[in-house]
C-alpha cells in the first residue's frame, strides 16, 4: 500500500518547478538553474550534498533563481554591490543592529572599508551554501519525511543522467533505464586476429574519446570577456584576457580559441581566431591568443568579449587514418612488426647491423654499462622495448641509440613522443651528436619559444642557403601580412619544395606522435623508428609514426610512472589508457631496464626502488653528492633528507569555504617553503606537489599571502599536479597530499604508478605533507608509512621541535584493481 | 514497527560518485576562494542600511530578561535586501529563533549595550 502510495506521488505529471532528481515541488525548496533551466531541491537524499549543489557542482553551472512562490519570491542570487551571479562567490553579512541582510560577494565587495561606516558588519559574511546545502533561510530543506516519500536517487544515478543531459537535455531518469543506454564498447584485447579486427576495436574508442574532448570544449564558451591588446614582434595582433581555469580542460599551447565582439551599433559583428601562447602561472591568470588575421580587429574596445574553443579532430583523424593504414596498406609495417603488433607467436629476428666500435654517441656523456647493454641490443632487434625508470638517462640512451641507427645509412631515422616538451628536449640531445635534425612543429605552435626553435623546419627554411625569392616572398608577407593571389600561390609552391629538400637532406626528423601524421611527411618512409615516452601514448596515437613504413621499432618508456591521459571514462575503462609498450610487456616481451639512477640521494631511491622496480635501481650517485652542507634545515635524521609531516584532525568547512584540513596542510607547506628559502635554497630548486588544480590555486594564494618572505620568492617556487612533473625533477621536493576526509578515497594518489612519479621528482630531498590516519588505509601508503616510521622519519609538531609521531596506522583496505 | 519509522531520516549511501561530487565541489570552492582573492577592482558603492518602515523587534525581544509571552512567535523577521535592476527590493523572510542568525544578532547587539 505504501508503494502505491510512493508511486501514485511521482507518476503523476510534476509541476515544471519539480527536483529533476527526485521530484520534490515544494516551491520553498526548489531552486532553478539559470544556465540549464532545470530545477532542483535543497535536500541531500542519500547523497553528500544538496540536489542543487549536486547539479551545480556536476554540471559546472554557477547561477541561480528562487522560486515566484518562495518566502523571498522570484529572486535571482547576485552580489548586492558588483552583481556577480556565482553562488559560489555568494555570502551575506548582516547590518550591524538591524534585522537587514545583504548578498555580497566574498571579495571584493564583501571586504570593501566603507561598509563598517554604513553599519554593515562585514566582519560576519558567511557563504550562501554551507555543508554543500543553500542556507536554509534562503531555500528550505525539503523534512526527512518529504525527502523519503520522493523518488530514491543515488549518486550513480545523479552521475549518470548529468551524463546524459549533455547529450540530451531533455532526458529523465527513466531514460536511463532505457536499453542501449549502458552499452559498453567493446573491450581491447592482448591479442588480434588481423589489423581490421584491430581497428574495429581501436576505431570506437577514439571516436568516444574524440566526442568527449570536442562536447567538452563546446561547453567552454565564456562571455564578458575583457580582453587586453598587444602586437607581438611578428606584428601579429595577441589578446590577453582572464578564463577561468577548469580542472579537466587541459589548455595547452597552440589550442585555437576564437574571440567574438557584438559592436554596440548596428556593425556586422566581429569573430577572430589565434593560437594559444601563455597559459595561466603563477604570476597571472592572463590567457593570451595570437590571431592569424589583424584584419578589422576592434582593438579599441576591451570589454564584453565572448570567447569560445574551436575544436579541432585533427588528432583524432590522424589517429583513425593510422588505424585504417595498418590495415590495408601492406607496405605501413613490415610482416614481423605487423604480427608482433598484433601479438602473434613468432621466431625472434636479428636483423643485419653494423656494431659501432665505441657506444657512446659524440657530443654525448659516456654510457654506462646498462645503457651499453640497451644500445647494442636494439641495433639488433626489429622491436625494442627500453624501460628507464625515474633518472636512469633514457634521454640520452634514446639519442645515442637514434645516433648509430643514423650511422647504419639505413635511411632516416624518426624520432616521436606524445608530448612536444619531451620531443624538444630529444631533439637537442640529438643535435648534439652532430647530426642533421629536424623538428617538425605543429603550424599552429610555429609561434611558441621552444630551446631548439632553430632546429624548427619553418626557422630552418628562412635561414635557407639560396631560397631568395622565397625570402623575399616571406619578407614581403611579413611586411604588409598578405600576398596577392598570385604571388600566395608561387610562395606556397616554393616553400613546399624547400621544406621537401630540407627534411630529404636531414639523417633524422623529431616531431610529436600526432605530428608524424603531419601531410607534409605523407609521401615520407621511416625505416627505423624510436618513440620515447611511450608509455604515455594511447595505441592509436603510437601508431601514428609506426606506420610509415617502419621495420625497426624501438619504443622507450616506464610503465611503473603515469600512462596515458585519457578523459572519456568508458573509453579509459574499456582499455584506451593502456599503452601499446605495456601490451607488448604483457605479451611478454622483456623490457631492458636501466638500472643506474642518477637523480636520488641513495635514501631517496631506496623505497621507490623496491617498490617499484624489484629493488633492481642502483645508485649512480653518492650521499656526499647529493647532501647540502650549507643547508640549515630540520630534517629529522642527518643522513635521510626526508621525512613525512604528519597533519591530523577532522576535515571541517570554514566560512571561507575551504575545507580545514586544505588549510593546514597549506600553511605547513607554506612553512616548509619558507624553511627552505630561508636556509638558502632557490625557488627554482624547490617543487611542489600538488594531487589537483583546486588545492595548487589554494597554495598558490595562500603562501603569496600569508608567507613571511618576498612574494616574488614564493611566486617563483613551480606548484603544480604530478602529471606535470612528470619527465622532469627538482632538487627539493614537497608533497602535498591531503584532501581526504573519512569517508573519501584519497583521489589522485590512488594510482600506484602516480605515487612513484611523485616519490621520484627529488634529487636532494623530499618531504610528504599528510594524514596518515587517512592514507595508512591504502595498502601501498600503509608500506610507505611503514617504511618512514621505521627509519624514524614520520614525524609531528612544529618544524622546529619535531618529535617522531606515535599514529596508529590505519587497517589497510583490500587493493582494488 | 514503530522502530523502523524513528529511524526513517534519509542516510548517506557512500559510493564513487559521491566522493567524486565531493572533490569536486572541493575544487569549485578553493578555485573561487583563489579567484576572489585576485580580482579587487570593483568600484566601491554606497549600500546603506535601509530604514524600515515596521518597527525592529530589537532590544524588545532579547534584553528583557522576561519569559516571552506564550503565544510569541518561534521565528523572527528578518529583511533581504536585493535588487531588481537598479531598484532596490527589500523582501522579509522568517529564521527560528535558534538560527545563528538571531543569535548573531542577539550577540552584537550585547556587545554593543556592554560597551
Ligand atoms: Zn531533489
Ligand atoms: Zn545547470
Ligand atoms: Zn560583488
Amino acid at each position: 500500500e505504501e508503494d502505491d502510495e510512493e508511486e501514485a506521488y511521482y507518476s503523476k505529471d510534476l509541476p515544471e518547478y519539480a527536483c529533476r532528481y527526485c521530484g520534490i515541488h515544494d516551491p520553498a525548496a526548489v531552486v532553478l538553474c539559470n544556465s540549464t533551466k532545470k530545477w532542483f531541491c535543497n535536500g541531500r537524499g542519500n547523497t553528500s550534498g544538496s540536489h542543487i549543489i549536486n547539479h551545480l557542482v556536476r554540471a559546472k553551472c554557477k547561477e541561480v533563481t528562487l522560486h515566484k512562490d518562495s518566502p523571498l519570491g522570484e529572486t535571482v542570487l547576485e552580489c548586492y554591490n558588483c552583481g556577480n551571479r556565482n553562488v559560489f562567490l555568494l555570502g551575506f553579512i548582516p547590518a550591524k543592529a538591524d534585522s537587514v541582510v545583504v548578498l555580497l560577494c566574498r571579495q571584493p565587495c564583501a571586504t570593501q572599508s566603507n561598509l563598517k561606516d554604513m553599519n554593515w558588519d562585514p566582519t560576519q559574511w558567511q557563504p550562501l551554501i554551507q555543508d554543500r546545502t543553500f542556507l536554509r533561510w534562503l531555500v528550505k530543506i525539503p523534512s526527512d519525511e518529504e525527502q523519503l516519500r520522493a523518488r530514491q536517487i543515488s549518486a550513480v544515478q545523479i552521475s549518470r543522467l548529468e551524463e546524459l543531459w549533455k547529450e540530451n537535455p531533455e532526458a529523465s531518469l527513466e531514460d536511463l533505464e532505457k536499453p542501449g543506454m549502458d552499452e559498453e564498447p567493446a573491450s581491447v584485447m592482448l591479442r588480434y586476429e588481423d589489423a581490421y579486427m584491430y581497428q574495429n576495436i581501436f576505431g570506437p574508442l577514439v571516436k568516444m574519446e574524440a566526442d568527449y574532448d570536442r562536447k567538452l570544449k563546446e561547453t567552454q564558451t565564456t562571455s564578458k570577456v575583457s580582453v587586453r591588446w598587444d602586437v607581438g614582434l611578428n606584428r601579429k595582433t595577441r589578446a590577453y584576457f582572464d578564463f577561468p581555469k577548469k580542472e579537466d580542460l587541459k589548455l595547452m599551447h597552440g589550442d585555437e580559441l576564437r574571440l567574438r565582439y557584438q559592436f554596440p551599433d548596428s556593425r556586422e559583428p566581429w569573430s577572430g581566431v589565434g593560437h594559444v601562447i601563455k597559459i595561466p602561472d603563477n604570476y597571472s591568470d592572463e590567457l593570451c591568443i595570437e590571431l592569424k588575421s589583424n584584419a578589422g580587429v576592434p582593438s579599441q574596445h576591451t570589454q564584453d568579449f565572448v570567447v569560445e574553443f574551436v575544436w579541432k579532430s585533427t588528432s583524432f583523424d590522424r589517429m583513425q587514418s593510422a588505424l585504417k593504414t595498418l590495415a590495408v596498406d601492406e607496405t605501413a609495417v613490415s610482416s614481423y612488426l605487423y604480427h608482433r603488433l598484433l601479438g602473434h607467436e613468432l621466431e625472434n629476428m636479428v636483423l643485419k647491423c653494423s656494431l659501432p666500435k665505441r657506444n657512446s654517441a659524440p657530443g654525448l656523456p659516456e654510457l654506462n654499462h646498462s645503457q651499453v647493454s640497451a644500445v647494442r641490443n636494439v641495433l639488433s632487434r626489429p622491436l625494442s622495448l627500453i624501460q628507464g625508470p625515474p633518472g636512469t638517462g633514457k634521454t640520452v640512451t634514446s639519442a645515442s641509440i637514434v645516433y648509430h641507427l643514423a650511422k647504419q645509412n639505413l635511411g632516416q631515422v624518426l624520432v616521436c613522443a606524445p608530448s612536444n616538451i619531451a620531443v624538444d628536449q630529444l631533439t637537442e640531445k640529438i643535435h648534439r651528436t652532430g647530426l642533421k635534425v629536424v623538428r617538425i612543429c605543429a603550424k599552429s605552435r610555429e609561434a611558441i619559444d621552444s630551446p631548439v626553435g632553430f632546429l624548427a623546419l619553418h626557422n630552418q627554411i628562412r635561414n635557407m642557403d639560396g631560397a631568395e625569392e622565397l625570402k623575399k616572398l616571406q619578407a614581403l608577407k611579413d611586411e604588409i601580412g598578405e600576398l596577392s593571389s598570385s604571388d600566395e600561390k608561387r610562395y606556397r609552391s616554393l616553400k613546399r619544395n624547400c621544406e621537401r629538400e630540407l627534411l630529404q637532406n636531414a639523417d633524422v626528423i623529431c616531431c610529436t606522435c600526432v605530428g608524424a601524421g603531419d601531410p607534409r611527411l605523407a609521401r615520407f618512409r621511416f625505416r627505423a623508428v624510436l618513440i620515447d615516452e611511450s608509455t604515455q601514448a594511447t595505441e592509436p596515437e603510437c601508431l601514428i609514426p609506426v606506420v610509415l613504413g617502419c621495420k625497426q621499432l624501438i619504443l622507450v618508456g616506464d610503465h611503473c610512472q603515469l600512462g596515458p591521459v585519457v578523459m572519456c571514462k568508458k573509453a579509459a575503462n574499456a582499455g584506451l589508457s593502456q599503452s601499446l609498450f605495456e601490451r607488448l610487456v604483457v605479451l611478454g616481451i622483456r623490457p631492458i631496464r636501466l638500472q643506474v639512477q642518477y637523480r636520488m640521494h641513495p635514501s631517496l631511491s631506496a623505497f621507490p626502488s623496491n617498490i617499484f622496480y624489484e629493488g633492481s635501481l642502483q645508485n649512480g650517485v653518492t650521499a656526499a653528492e647529493r647532501t647540502n652542507l650549507a643547508l640549515d634545515f630540520p630534517f629529522p635524521q642527518a643522513d635521510k633528507p626526508m621525512f613525512f609531516y604528519a597533519t591530523t584532525g577532522q576535515e571541517e568547512i570554514s566560512s571561507s569555504g575551504t575545507s580545514y584540513l586544505n588549510r593546514t596542510e597549506a600553511a605547513n607547506v607554506e612553512k616548509l617553503t619558507t624553511s627552505f628559502l630561508r636556509g638558502g635554497i632557490k625557488p627554482e630548486q624547490i617543487g611542489i606537489i600538488t594531487p589537483y588544480e583546486g588545492q595548487r590555486a589554494f597554495i598558490v594564494t595562500y603562501m603569496q599571502y600569508s608567507g613571511p618572505l618576498n612574494v616574488k620568492l614564493y611566486q617563483e617556487v613551480e606548484i603544480a599536479s604530478v602529471d606535470a612533473f612528470q619527465g622532469r625533477e627538482k632538487d627539493y621536493i614537497i608533497l602535498s597530499c591531503v584532501r581526504a576526509n573519512d569517508h573519501q578515497g584519497i583521489g589522485f594518489l590512488n594510482d600506484p604508478r602516480r605515487l612513484n612519479v611523485a616519490l621520484t621528482r627529488c634529487r636532494f630531498g623530499v618531504i610528504i605533507v599528510g594524514n596518515p590516519k587517512v592514507l595508512s588505509r591504502h595498502p601501498l601508503w600503509n608500506h610507505l608509512l611503514t617504511y618512514y616510521k621505521e627509519q624514524k622519519v614520520l614525524v609531528e609538531g612544529p618544524l622546529n621541535n619535531l618529535k617522531e609521531s606515535l599514529i596508529q596506522f590505519s587497517k589497510p583496505r583490500k587493493l582494488v584493481n | 514497527d514503530h522502530m523502523t519509522l524513528l529511524e526513517a531520516v534519509p542516510k548517506l549511501i557512500s559510493c564513487e560518485e559521491d566522493d567524486e561530487f565531493s572533490s569536486e565541489y572541493d575544487k569549485i570552492m578553493a578555485e573561487t576562494y583563489q579567484r576572489t582573492v585576485e580580482t579587487a577592482k570593483v568600484p566601491q558603492m554606497d549600500i546603506g542600511v535601509p530604514v524600515l518602515h515596521k518597527p525592529t523587534h530589537k532590544k524588545l525581544t532579547f534584553n528583557s530578561m522576561q519569559p516571552l509571552p506564550e503565544e510569541a512567535k518561534s521565528t523572527m523577521n528578518f529583511t533581504l535586501m536585493t535588487k531588481r535592476g537598479n531598484k532596490q527590493q527589500l523582501k522579509a523572510f522568517e529564521v527560528p529563533l535558534d538560527s545563528s542568525l538571531v543569535t548573531n544578532l542577539k550577540n552584537r547587539e550585547e556587545a554593543e549595550q556592554a560597551e
